[in-house]
């Protein structure tokens, strides 16, 4: 089924918001990491490894499920469908692996802050190379998302192929 | 009615991305085996315990 203008341009708003927000909150996620990795102050460390739990919860899981749900109706709801280009598959995958291990995550980040209130663990074991690691990757991916959904370069999946040509034909393929 | 035309196969683009997909697949695995002889989850490693100093893991591999 293919949305009117007026609703494709309200779910493209949605999606574009709640991917771009993502990939904002995961570079603050970046620098949170780089902080707890170097800053000299106890206290700024322990409050980077407290804070990326509730932040997490609060901002990276809704706006990565929404952003998901949201690409995945864009999809359905235009001429792009969700299995016709290879490149709108590759971004479904990138966003749904990204948002799967940002799932599992959640419990690292519950472990960490844990550790960083405890007042009788050290600093050195406070800091966790962890979350700079799956922050850098995860800044990555999403930039791989953002290009292919900029550049959209040219390829149909043998489905995509079947079905243009058989809208072509009056009265064929039908969604 | 006109034939359907011959589907061309996917790009090179694709192919490429594909094979660098599942190679990064084969070394995440790979790294997987080697460094979780105990059976447990990817967690163990991506992660630290707590009161597992960065120091110390590093260290110790």
């Amino acid at each position: 089924m293919i949305f009117p203008p007026s609703a494709r341009k309200l779910i493209l708003t949605l999606h574009v918001v709640t991917t771009v927000g993502w990939l904002g909150a995961v570079i603050v996620f970046v620098a949170l990491a780089g902080i707890g990795l170097t800053a000299s102050d106890p206290a700024t460390v322990r409050g980077a490894y407290l804070a990326m739990e509730p932040a997490a919860q609060l901002v990276l899981v809704p706006l990565a499920l929404l952003s998901l749900l949201t690409g995945i109706v864009q999809s359905l709801g235009t001429h792009w469908g969700l299995f016709r280009h290879y490149w709108v598959i590759f971004k479904l995958l990138i966003t749904l692996v990204a948002t799967g291990i940002l799932l599992v995550y959640m419990k690292t980040f519950g472990r960490m802050a844990r550790v960083a209130a405890d007042a009788g663990a050290e600093i050195g074991v406070v800091r966790n190379a962890s979350p700079a690691l799956h922050a850098t990757l995860a800044l990555v991916a999403l930039l791989l998302a953002t290009v292919l959904a900029i550049y959209k370069p040219r390829g149909m999946t043998r489905y995509g192929w079947r079905k243009r040509h058989d809208e072509d034909v009056p009265g064929g393929g039908q969604d | 009615m006109a034939d359907r035309p011959e589907y061309p196969g996917a790009p090179r683009w694709v192919k490429v991305a594909a094979a660098i997909a599942m190679v990064l697949i084969l070394i995440l695995l790979l790294l997987l085996l080697l460094r979780d002889p105990d059976g447990h989850g990817p967690g163990r490693h991506l992660s630290l315990e707590p009161g597992v100093e960065v120091g110390a893991a590093l260290r110790t591999g």
